[in-house]
């Protein structure tokens, strides 16, 4: 996803070229943040803080890991931090916009309601649990790639998956009987 | 092959991680189990639609947005690179109880024999918080409510050390803000003088930022005292300090020093110089000194305070100023806060018969010479200027 060479220039202090690289990643990790905090304007914020730690700890890298592994890392660690302030306030006012939506749904938005449920049903797992399923599915990243970015090993992250698939199944299989999808 | 056995090979399946022949046993489960066929069913519907899950992209670049945090990081690290180069930026670690107004001694000579550790102390986090305290200080600088002041005043002198302490914290951590973002060069240079006669020590701190063009500058290096805009005109920097030096006239000797700039984060006040270099952008405050009953008692110039003879202490009509023959020179201050508005100099004579004009504009006095011949000088107090007639 990036060259190494665009990594090597960047680190021996190549402005540009470390400019061009958190072009490339922002999405990246935009996307990651935004998914494990549910919300577009923590997930700025989380993000452009991931990009100025990578900015100013870019020489700290060692090839030994994955660069896309070790953005990850940076932005979960972030995220997860940010998560756990804003967790209290956070987790009530998205129950009522859950209850909210569930009474005002039309047939037509079915579609992107599928996805809103499944960010619903994403927000309420415990934080280490959404952040593998998010680099796995966002990210597509391996067991052995999340287990990088997450320090965790190898066998909690697959027992992590699994138990977070899980519980989304069972929260949105109690959705769909609750008539909310055919 | 158990259902609890088969959930797990579902999951890894999902992940396409198993192998032909475990998707073998998970399909010939699943042909005959209908809850695990359905679970099955259920998980590769969740799975599918995790993987359709919309692609967000931020509302606008992300680095467009934090490349002026990004050039910031950029300037102060170079500038740390410059201070680290000129072998002039040496910065003690203060001290943490803040009982003491001392900063820790750093003479320049021992800090030569030191500059190689110099880099590997320095905690870059801290560099950038004392660039966070630096702002802390300028707004405090700026919202700071003058006619406060003399509240803060206390009679417990341990208070007043801790609040000097820290003001004086605040003090150096806005200069090293204010080299940062001038990219001057920068030399903070601490001493401490033991005090002959007591055990206290009296702290000197002397800091010295080139400033900005605005910033009024002492151009006299030789005049000790420097008229001051008046106190309540500008945003206000005070550190009470215990003088701490002989002045045998209370026991809550204390001594006011007043920090005073047209600039906010360029007053940096700066106390007794051994170098005459760092004498030319500094600007003196003298002060007043004021026993608790609001009595003059010393003088206290920018750190050094003295016990010098107050007398004739005359306060203008409508009481704001205040005049006193201090040590064979006239000072005129503010009678609240005791702050020097003009210094005479020191008159060679007597001086004698102070008199504030009807409307307190002008003070009259007279000097008179051993040789016997007297000479009458005026101080406008409206445009701040002594002249003899």
């Amino acid at each position: 996803m990036v060259e190494p060479n665009l990594i090597r220039a960047a680190q021996s202090g190549d402005r540009d070229a470390l400019i061009t690289l958190l072009r490339e990643i922002e999405t990246h990790v935009y996307r990651t943040a935004y998914y494990i905090l549910n919300n577009e304007q923590d997930a700025m914020d989380a993000a452009q803080e991931a990009l100025i730690r990578i900015y100013t700890k870019i020489t700290s890298y060692e090839e030994k890991a994955q660069f896309k592994t070790w953005i990850q890392r940076i932005v979960t660690n972030i995220c997860i931090d940010k998560f756990r302030r804003n967790k209290p306030t956070i987790s009530i006012e998205e129950h009522e916009l859950v209850f909210r939506e569930k009474s005002s749904v039309e047939e037509d938005v079915i579609s992107t309601y599928v996805a809103d449920d499944i960010r619903k049903a994403i927000d309420m797992l415990p934080e280490h649990h959404r952040a593998v399923v998010v680099l796995r599915y966002l990210q597509d990243f391996s067991y052995n790639e999340i287990a990088d970015s997450l320090d965790l090993p190898l066998n909690t992250v697959k027992s992590y998956l699994f138990r977070a698939r899980q519980q989304l199944q069972t929260l949105l299989h109690e959705y769909q009987r609750g008539g909310v999808r055919g | 092959m158990t259902c609890q056995e088969v959930m797990e090979y579902m999951q890894r399946q999902l992940d396409d991680d198993l192998n032909d022949h475990e998707a073998d046993a998970l399909t010939a489960h699943t042909r005959y189990c209908s809850d695990c066929a359905d679970m099955f069913e259920r998980l590769k519907r969740l799975s599918a639609e995790l993987d359709n899950l919309p692609k967000v992209v931020p509302a606008f670049s992300l680095v467009d947005a934090i490349i002026p945090q990004l050039d910031l990081f950029d300037s102060e690290r170079q500038e740390s690179g410059i201070a680290i180069e000129s072998k002039l930026f040496e910065r003690g670690a203060e001290p943490a109880g803040g009982q003491e107004t001392e900063i820790v001694p750093i003479s320049r000579r021992s800090a030569r024999g030191r500059e190689k550790g110099w880099l590997k102390r320095i905690s870059w986090p801290a560099v950038t918080g004392v660039a966070a305290a630096g702002l802390v200080a300028g707004l405090f600088l700026v919202m700071f409510n003058p006619t406060s002041a003399p509240d803060l005043k206390s009679d417990s002198a341990s208070m007043e050390s801790a609040t000097a302490s820290l003001e004086q914290k605040d003090m150096s951590a806005a200069d090293g803000a204010k080299s940062k973002q001038s990219a001057d060069e920068v030399r903070i240079e601490s001493t401490t003088e033991e005090n002959s006669t007591a055990s206290k020590v009296q702290s000197k701190s002397v800091a010295t930022g080139q400033q900005p063009t605005e910033a009024p500058s002492s151009s006299d290096v030789n005049k000790k005292i420097d008229v001051v805009t008046p106190y309540a005109d500008v945003p206000g920097y005070h550190i009470e300090d215990q003088s701490g030096t002989s002045a045998p006239l209370a026991p809550s000797d204390e001594a006011t020093r007043n920090y005073n700039s047209n600039s906010a984060i360029t007053g940096a006040g700066s106390a007794g110089s051994d170098s005459a270099d760092a004498a030319a952008d500094r600007k003196e405050v003298t002060m007043i000194a004021k026993d608790q009953y609001g009595e003059p008692m010393g003088i206290t110039s920018t750190g050094s305070s003295s016990s010098a003879d107050i007398s004739n202490v005359v306060p203008s009509p409508d009481g704001s100023l205040s005049a006193a023959i201090v040590d064979g020179a006239v000072l005129v201050y503010t009678s609240q806060e005791g702050t020097v508005q003009l210094d005479s100099g020191k008159k060679t004579g007597t001086i004698s018969g102070l008199q504030w004009s009807d409307d307190g504009k002008a003070l009259f006095f007279e000097v008179k010479a051993d040789g016997g011949q007297t000479t009458h000088y005026k101080i406008d107090t409206q445009e701040w200027t002594i002249a003899s007639q």
